[in-house]
C-alpha cells in the first residue's frame, strides 16, 4: 500500500473534494441571501457536516464489505461465507474496515464546529450525547438503504442498475436537507427511499428545531428500515443458488 | 480528416452497447434540474431575484448546464488513457498512423454526439416535469458563441483530461490528480452554481481561465443572462487556452512515451 499512498487516501480525498465543493457552493449562496426555507447558513454548515461524518463512517466500516455482497452472490463467493461458523452479514459488514477513510471523520468534524460556532450553539454534554446517537443511528439506516439494494441480487443476480441509482439518490440529498422538500418528495425522501432523513434529523437536534413528533418519526424510520433489511436479507439467503448447488 | 470522422461514427455507434450509462446520465441530468427546483424553490420563495436571476432564470440555467455537462464525457479520458498506459494497451495509439490526442478528441465528439440526444430529452423532460419556463436568448450572435463554445470547451476539457491521462507514464498512480481536477473544475465550470453568484475578483480571475467558458459563459449566452461581448472573449480564452494545451501534450507525450514498456513494444 505504500506505493499507492495517494491511493490509500482515494475515498478520503474524493469525498473531502466533494464536501469541500458543497461547503464553497453555500458560502455563495448565503453571500446573497439570509436563508434557504428557513435554513440559516449554520444550519446548512452542520448538515453538510453530518452528512460527511455518516460518509466518512459508511465507508470507513461497512462500505467496502457491502460494496462487494453483489459480485460475491454472482459468484458464489458467498459459499465461503455461509459455511464458517460466524454470521455471514457480520462479517461481510466489517471485513473490509478503510482506515484511509478516518481523516474524513475529522473534516466533517471540523466542518460541523463550524456550523455551530455560526449558529452560536453552547455545547452541553446532554446536547453532544443526544447528536451523536442520532449520527449513530442514521449511520444504521444509511446501512440499512446500503444492505437492502444489495441484497436484491440474490433475486436477480445482476441488478447494477438499481445500485447504480443510489449514487444520484444520494449527491441529490448531500446537496438538499430533507426539510426543503413538499409533497411527494417529502413522502418519497422520508419514508420510501429516506435519505432526506438522514442528516437532516442530527442537525434539527443540535439546533433546537427538531419536534418531538419528528424525532418520533426519525426512529420509526430507522426501526422499520432496520428490521426490513435484516428480514430481506434473510430472505435472499434462503433463495441463495450458491455455486456448488 | 476522414479517419478522425470514422473514430467519431466508430464511438458513436459503440454507445448503443451503453444504454445504462445513457440512461444513469439522463438521471443525473433531471436530479440536477430537481436539486435546482428544490433548493433555489425554497431560496425564491421569500425573494424575486438572486444576483440578477429571477426562479425561472435560474431553472432555465440549471436546464441548458446540466445538458451541457451530460454531452462532456471528457472525464473517462483521463481513465481510459491511465488504464492503458498502465496496461500496456496505449502502445495501440503507437502504431497506428493518428495521433493520439486528435483520436481521443474524436472519439468523445462521437460519444458526445450520441449522449446528446438523450440529454435532449432530459432536458425536456425537467422543463416539462419542474414547469421551467425557459428563457431564451433572442440575440443570433450570443446563440451563435454559445453554439461555438459548447464543442470548443469539449476540446479543452478533453486536452486536459488527457493531459492527466498522460501522468501515468511518470507517476504509478494518477487517482490523487483525478480526484481533484474532477472536484475543482465542476465548482468553477459552473456547473453547481451560476459564476456570476461567485464574488467579483474570483469572476475576474475565471474570466481569463477557460474553465467557466465550458458550461457557465454558453448557458448564460442560451438564457440570454449575459451578451455576445462575453461569448467572443471567452471564445478567444477557450482558443488559446485549448491551443496551449493541445502543444502541451504534445510535448509531454514525446518527451514521457519513451518511458513506456507497452504491449509489442
Amino acid at each position: 500500500m505504500m506505493v499507492f499512498r495517494l491511493s490509500f487516501f482515494g475515498g478520503f480525498l474524493a469525498d473531502s473534494m466533494l464536501f469541500l465543493i458543497q461547503i464553497l457552493a453555500f458560502n455563495t449562496i448565503y453571500g446573497h441571501i439570509d436563508t434557504i426555507g428557513d435554513w440559516s447558513k449554520g444550519q446548512m454548515m452542520i448538515f453538510i457536516g453530518t452528512f460527511s461524518m455518516l460518509n466518512g463512517i459508511n465507508m470507513l466500516v461497512y462500505f467496502f464489505g457491502v460494496l462487494g455482497i453483489p459480485e460475491k452472490i454472482a459468484s458464489g463467493e458467498l459459499d465461503h461465507y455461509i459455511t464458517k461458523p460466524v454470521s455471514p452479514l457480520l462479517r461481510l459488514t466489517f471485513e473490509n474496515f478503510d482506515p484511509g477513510s478516518a481523516p474524513l471523520l475529522l473534516l466533517s468534524g471540523v466542518i460541523i464546529a463550524y456550523g455551530v460556532s455560526l449558529e452560536g450553539i453552547t455545547l452541553t454534554f446532554p446536547l453532544v450525547l443526544g447528536y451523536s446517537l442520532l449520527v449513530l443511528l442514521m449511520a444504521v439506516l444509511y446501512y440499512d438503504m446500503e444492505l437492502i439494494l444489495r441484497t436484491i441480487p440474490f433475486f436477480t443476480v445482476a441488478a447494477n442498475a438499481i445500485t447504480e441509482l443510489e449514487g444520484p439518490l444520494l449527491e441529490l440529498n448531500f446537496k438538499i436537507p430533507g426539510v426543503l422538500y413538499k409533497g411527494a418528495f417529502k413522502i418519497l425522501f422520508y419514508f420510501i427511499l429516506p435519505y432526506g432523513v438522514m442528516a437532516t434529523v442530527p442537525t434539527q437536534f443540535i439546533t433546537g428545531t427538531l419536534s418531538l413528533p419528528g424525532l418520533l418519526q426519525a426512529l420509526g424510520v430507522v426501526t422499520v428500515f432496520t428490521v426490513l433489511a435484516l428480514r430481506f436479507w434473510r430472505f435472499g439467503l434462503k433463495h441463495y443458488k450458491s455455486a456448488s448447488s | 480528416m476522414r479517419k478522425y470522422l470514422a473514430v467519431t461514427s466508430t464511438l458513436f455507434k459503440a454507445q448503443l452497447v451503453y444504454r445504462f450509462e445513457v440512461a444513469m446520465t439522463a438521471v443525473s441530468s433531471v436530479g440536477t434540474v430537481l436539486f435546482a427546483w428544490v433548493l433555489w424553490g425554497a431560496a425564491f420563495s421569500e425573494r424575486t431575484a438572486i444576483g440578477g436571476f429571477t426562479y425561472q432564470d435560474m431553472l432555465s440555467y440549471y436546464v441548458i448546464s446540466s445538458f451541457i455537462v451530460s454531452i462532456d464525457k471528457s472525464n473517462n479520458v483521463c481513465f481510459e488513457v491511465s488504464k492503458k498506459i498502465r496496461g500496456g494497451t496505449f502502445s495501440k495509439y503507437m502504431t497506428i498512423p493518428a495521433n493520439p490526442q486528435l483520436y481521443f478528441l474524436f472519439q468523445s465528439f462521437g460519444v458526445s454526439a450520441y449522449y446528446a440526444l438523450f440529454a435532449l430529452l432530459s432536458a425536456l423532460f425537467s422543463v416539462g416535469a419542474f414547469g421551467v419556463k425557459l428563457s431564451f436568448s433572442s440575440d443570433p450572435a450570443s446563440v451563435l458563441c454559445a453554439i461555438l463554445l459548447v464543442p470548443l470547451g469539449i476540446s479543452f476539457m478533453v486536452s486536459l483530461r488527457y493531459f492527466i491521462g498522460l501522468l501515468t507514464f511518470k507517476f504509478q498512480d494518477i487517482g490523487f490528480f483525478i480526484h481533484v481536477q474532477s472536484g475543482s473544475v465542476t465548482f468553477i465550470t459552473g456547473s453547481i452554481i451560476p459564476i456570476v453568484l461567485l464574488p467579483k475578483t474570483v469572476q475576474s480571475i475565471l474570466r481569463f481561465l477557460p474553465f467557466s467558458h465550458v458550461i457557465y459563459t454558453p448557458a448564460a449566452l442560451l438564457t440570454g443572462q449575459t451578451d455576445a461581448t462575453a461569448g467572443f472573449s471567452g471564445l478567444l480564452v477557450l482558443l488559446g487556452w485549448t491551443a496551449i494545451m493541445a502543444v502541451m501534450n504534445e510535448a509531454v507525450y514525446n518527451r514521457l512515451r519513451v518511458k513506456f514498456d507497452g504491449v509489442g513494444v
